[in-house]
């Protein structure tokens, strides 16, 4: 049982996180790579404030997202002056950086991540349990969806699709498309960063393996496998990233074997339906 | 001092190499191709096997290991040319434009490492654990005669690149790239460009595959760290394969010395920490 509850709390959080990621891939279609340092960046903040003496999770929550925040501003400002083609490469460093930087900086614990996280607390109440957990995620997941759906429905989400759909056209008619992408990254490298949050303070311990590069490539693999600019499209990728390697463990495939075909299997999925289907198995945006 | 520049003309030659092969593919197919890094791996492991092979077929280790770099480039070039016939040409006959042909690219990637790790296992022992360490002595220093000869192929593979690439036929490569419509107009054979630019960057490709083999444990994750060193080679760079090279020896002065003076666990960060910085100053 715990073992199922443990599967479904990840389900929401990874949800969570392809949702807030569809923001620049799917809906304004900026290529990045930098997920896992949003979703990292989230949980070593909410882990250094808590292992503090913050326990309070609303505020933690808050000062998580911050930080995401300010990691996705400075990408979008990079990115800015690099131009989009060569965005998702520059994200890619910019990942490196960061995986590199909290390997080795005694704040973040090193390569040992840092341990004894305690458990969030809302109005004085310990969500310790998994099930409290899970509530707690899927509070925070709907709020995501809610969020993303309410702004791409208001007229920054139309400039959003836009951009997607002609960046010339967009700067031809006055606008700028460079605060949209800065509130673009900011938005969805804030909303990733406050998944990380509720994932550092349930685990109670993280450690840069869970946030680095490959980490990162497996979320937009995921994503792109599941739709783009859909609100299935990030569950359903969530649903492989978590659900594939434990389907794999159920008949048998588990260890370095195990993981080795899931790569297999994402590489060979991703090419066939880049070939064949452009758009993920639920998206309305296909990949340009 | 001899022994920093011996090490960064090694690794700077592995790296132009796969900078320089980015940039080809770039130049003409107009995408960062992420399955360099795979035809490196794969390049390595057939280097490895080629070399066990002429040695148990009876050639001394020096023209073993010319043939089994031979080989690596070869299978390197051609596994590129048949993931552009088969793969990309499709794709952009579907009207898939770069990032989705810089994603199938990283699928690719993806499966053949994994496929590399589960079929061969996850490591193989250095191409100088078949030959030997046969050494020669360069300002008094002692070199893998393996690496010197790696370092005086690629030099000279860089060279006819650079030389490709000044030449009209560049002009040809980079229409292609621009609009292949009007390129075709023009008489340019598009599909023919491309399958080129494919077996060249390939064979690039494979034989830094081979040279990062010769004296490194030869393993299937090794083409996607050289693979995105070589893409911050290109992202500073730029397109023209002279710069590219330079860059790389740039990079790799850059990685010795940080490794020298502050370690090895600060190398990535220090590198891609001045990457962001160079594209944050140099934009576009």
């Amino acid at each position: 049982m715990d073992y199922l509850l443990e599967l479904l709390f990840q389900l929401v959080i990874y949800s969570s996180v392809l949702c807030a990621l569809d923001v620049l891939v799917g809906r304004i279609g900026l290529l990045t790579a930098f997920q896992g340092a949003c979703f990292g960046s989230g949980a070593y903040a909410a882990a250094i404030v808590s292992i503090a003496g913050l326990n309070d999770l609303v505020i933690t929550l808050a000062l998580a997202m911050t930080a995401g925040a300010i990691l996705g501003v400075l990408l979008a400002m990079m990115g800015i002056r690099v131009g989009d083609e060569t965005l998702v490469l520059a994200s890619l460093a910019f990942q490196i950086v960061w995986s590199e930087a909290i390997s080795n900086f005694a704040i973040t614990g090193g390569p040992m991540g840092l341990r004894g996280i305690p458990p969030g607390e809302i109005v004085g109440l310990s969500i310790a349990s998994a099930h409290g957990a899970i509530v707690v995620g899927l509070a925070y997941l709907l709020l995501t969806a809610a969020i993303i759906a309410t702004v791409s429905m208001s007229p920054m989400g139309r400039l959003w699709r836009a951009y997607r759909e002609s960046p010339s056209t967009l700067v031809a008619n006055g606008k700028n498309p460079d605060p949209i992408k800065i509130q673009a990254f900011a938005l969805s490298a804030s909303l990733a960063a406050g998944a990380g949050c509720l994932y550092a303070k349930h685990a109670g311990y993280i450690s840069p393996e869970t946030f680095g590069l490959s980490e990162s490539i497996k979320m937009v693999t995921a994503l792109i496998l599941g739709g783009l600019d859909s609100p299935i499209g990030p569950l359903a990728g969530a649903l492989l990233l978590v659900g594939l390697p434990e389907a794999l463990r159920y008949v048998g495939l588990s260890g370095p074997s195990g993981a080795g075909l899931i790569h297999v299997l994402y590489g060979v999925l991703l090419i066939a339906l880049l070939v064949h289907r452009p758009q993920g198995l639920w998206g309305r945006y296909g990949l340009r | 001092m001899t022994q920093l520049l011996l090490n960064t003309m090694i690794s700077g030659a592995v790296l132009s190499l796969v900078g320089v092969a980015f940039a080809l593919v770039r130049a003409c197919n107009g995408f960062f191709d992420l399955s360099v890094a795979a035809v490196l791996t794969v390049g390595a492991y057939g280097a490895f096997y080629s070399c066990e092979a002429l040695l148990a077929f009876g050639l001394p280790p020096f023209l073993s290991f010319l043939g089994a770099a031979t080989c690596g480039a070869t299978l390197g070039g051609l596994i590129l040319l048949a993931t552009n016939a088969l793969l990309y040409s499709r794709m952009r006959r579907a009207g898939a434009a770069a990032g989705a042909l810089l994603v199938a690219g990283w699928a690719c990637y993806l499966a053949a490492e994994n496929l590399l790790a589960i079929t061969l296992g996850h490591s193989l022992s250095a191409l100088s654990a078949l030959t030997g360490d046969w050494m020669i002595k360069v300002a008094d220093k002692r070199v893998s005669a393996a690496n010197a000869a790696g370092v005086v192929v690629s030099l000279c593979v860089i060279a006819a690149s650079v030389t490709l690439m000044g030449s009209p036929i560049a002009l040809a490569l980079r229409c292609v790239a621009s609009n292949p419509l009007l390129a075709a107009v023009r008489g340019i054979d598009v599909e023919r460009a491309r399958a080129i630019v494919a077996l060249w960057a390939g064979g690039m490709a494979g034989l830094a595959g081979t040279l990062l083999a010769a004296d490194a444990q030869i393993s299937p994750r090794m083409g996607f760290d050289v693979a995105v060193n070589g893409i911050s080679v290109l992202l500073v760079g730029g397109d023209r394969p002279a710069i590219v090279a330079f860059t790389a020896y740039g990079l790799a002065l850059m990685q010795q010395s940080i490794t020298i003076t502050m370690g090895s666990q600060w190398q990535n960060f220090a590198v891609f920490a001045t990457l962001l910085l160079a594209l944050t100053l140099r934009g576009k």
